[in-house]
């Protein structure tokens, strides 16, 4: 054991020299940039609104690994298998409206999906679930109600059109991925040390609970050491996406998507693309959404509503690292090609 | 002996540091600049989760199992908690504040989106009418919808000066930031104000304005006509302290 330590050291040693400098670079920069009056309102601004998104979804980020660790250590595939509907239509339908039981946010459902896909959930369950959870829950539709001023009809619409997104979406990629599942391997698994070995990457794993031996605290620890790993993973990509979405939102005035506010297509395409830069939680989108009212088409802040829970840039880089590229890919294309055909379709109807 | 996991001890000194420094900012009240106070209780209950992840990695640094790889994503999770140390708590720069834009402010509604639904305060005729940050929202929907009723009272109000390159010469915003979630979420509202030594102001400074209500015509791209919109003519501007939350949580 010793000496595989010391291998696999030397191998880092270069990750470490790395993390090293880093660790000393970015003070002695942020010091220099903050010198500058120039440079520092938006190395402040920045860095309020990074940190002020990864405090946000952090409480989120940890239920989901939580969560995703009880699902993977402790569910058992032949009960889940049993209690899903056998019904392909009833079985995506009762996956959309599942958010009612358990309402989440988009920062929690994405390991969560991740745990359940690995116990054999099929992907196009699994994917109207990650899809719909995050829109049609009381939590954000009662956000809604209030940013809206009591509006039924905007409510009604974002949870009927992300129903419908969630359904069409999981059932298309349901058809493509019906045998292979598209799970990345998490890093951590390929270390020979870690307890339960590469079985955890294999969508066909089995439950830990059988083998799960010591008292009841040596359940919780392990639990606990479960979502310390997983969250290791996972965090590293919300903060790349909290990242990006801090920098998109100091650099890109707003008021320059302004100007397409009231073209049919354009304003759809402008609000989805905000929506996806500004990766703001479902909770608090609605509010938002409700400050373009007017300046821009229906259709677009339909299509704000709807795109935002679905698929964000923190949401993206949070599914990039659960799944395999092409998937995530074909899923944000899918779901980016539904929305705005909704968006174009209330346009027509001046809804 | 067995020699230690860098990774993991990593990962354990990142957990420890962000449970450390998410309590201290809880304690000190300054999260306040980051957060919604509403979102405080889940991230209290994140903390203590985060030190038992603590815990638990800790306990794995010298057994067999659990060891993480150092790589590339240790520096990662570093880089928040040394931006959060190299600049400190604050309200959002102006630089920011100006990319977010006019859109909320100079519309009819401006805030009555937010869902509060508490009755603007009454003020008596000959008292002049304070706006602070406990009636902000309340009293600026009332400024909207019965712009008529308020029309040439005497007002005062708080906030900092915002400038526009879309405005008049003489006109600028007194403004301030609502926050609906968090900082990347907040929004700019207020009132327009018509000040003649407008250039005399600094953008960002804290002020106290005291004016008469009026009203002028404005085109309103939400319902597509002329409304009317509230503004101050001003009469005195006073330099005034910050206020304890620079933001107001609807």
């Amino acid at each position: 054991m010793h000496g595989q330590t010391a291998v696999s050291l030397r191998d880092n040693s270069r990750s470490f020299w790395l993390i090293l400098l880093l660790l000393l670079g970015i003070p002695l920069l942020s010091r220099q940039l903050l010198l500058r009056a120039a440079w520092s309102g938006y190395l402040q601004g920045f860095s309020m609104m990074f940190i002020s998104i990864l405090l946000e979804a952090l409480p989120f980020v940890l239920l989901g690994t939580f969560v995703s660790s009880v699902i993977h250590l402790y569910l058992n595939e032949d009960v889940l298998a049993r209690l899903m509907p056998k019904a392909h239509w009833l079985g995506l339908s009762t996956a959309a409206l599942f958010g009612f039981l358990f309402p989440v946010c988009e920062c929690a459902i994405v390991p969560i999906t991740r745990g359940l896909v690995r116990k054999g959930v099929p992907i196009g369950m699994a994917v109207t679930f990650l899809l719909a959870v995050p829109i049609v829950n009381p939590i954000v539709l009662t956000s809604t109600f209030y940013a809206f001023d009591g509006a039924w009809g905007v409510v009604v619409l974002r949870a009927s059109c992300g129903f419908l997104v969630a359904v069409f979406v999981g059932d298309y990629l349901g058809r493509l991925y019906k045998k292979n599942y598209p799970l990345r391997t998490f890093g951590f698994y390929e270390t020979q040390q870690h307890d339960h070995g590469s079985a955890c990457a294999h969508a066909q794993g089995h439950s830990h609970a059988d083998h799960l031996e010591g008292g009841s605290s040596a359940v919780i620890w392990q639990l606990l050491q479960h979502t310390s790993e997983e969250f290791f993973e996972v965090g590293r990509y919300l903060i790349l996406g909290a990242g990006l979405s801090a920098a998109l939102q100091t650099l890109v005035p707003r008021q320059c998507l302004l100007a397409v506010g009231q073209n049919n297509l354009l304003s759809v395409i402008a609000m989805m693309a905000l929506a996806y830069g500004l990766s703001l939680c479902s909770e608090a989108d609605a509010f938002i959404a409700r400050t373009f009212v007017g300046q821009f088409s229906s259709g677009s802040i339909l299509a704000f509503l709807v795109l935002g829970p679905m698929l964000d840039l923190k949401g993206t880089l949070l599914l990039s690292g659960a799944f395999e590229r092409y998937f995530v890919w074909r899923l944000a294309t899918t779901v980016a090609l539904a929305v705005l055909g909704l968006g174009l379709l209330a346009n027509a109807f001046h809804l | 002996m067995r020699r230690i996991n860098v990774g993991t001890l990593l990962w354990t000194l990142f957990l420890a540091f962000s449970a450390i420094g998410i309590s201290c900012l809880l304690r000190s009240g300054k999260l306040a600049f980051y957060l919604h106070p509403r979102t405080w209780g889940s991230l209290r209950l994140a903390t203590i989760l985060l030190m038992l992840l603590c815990i638990a990695s800790w306990r794995g640094l010298r057994s067999s199992n659990g060891h993480l790889r150092l790589s590339w994503a240790h520096a990662l999770f570093f880089l928040p908690l040394l931006l959060a140390l190299c600049c400190p708590p604050q309200m959002l720069s102006l630089e920011v504040i100006g990319n977010k834009g006019l859109m909320g402010v100079l519309r009819g509604h401006a805030t009555s989106s937010i869902g509060s639904h508490t009755p603007a305060p009454v003020f008596a005729p000959d008292q002049p009418i304070i706006i602070n940050s406990e009636n902000f929202i309340s009293m600026m929907d009332a400024l909207w919808e019965d712009t008529d009723t308020y029309l040439g009272r005497e007002i005062e109000m708080l906030g900092f000066i915002y400038e526009d390159q879309q405005l008049a010469p003489d006109d600028f915003v007194l403004a301030r930031l609502i926050m609906n979630c968090c900082a990347a979420d907040a929004q700019v509202a207020g009132l327009l104000c018509r000040y003649r030594q407008r250039s005399q102001l600094q953008p960002g400074e804290w002020v106290t304005v005291r004016g008469t209500l009026a009203k002028m015509p404005y085109y309103n791209v939400a319902v597509r006509e002329v409304i009317d919109m509230p503004y101050i003519e001003v009469t005195v501007i006073m330099p005034a302290e910050k206020p304890d939350n620079e933001y107001i949580y609807p």
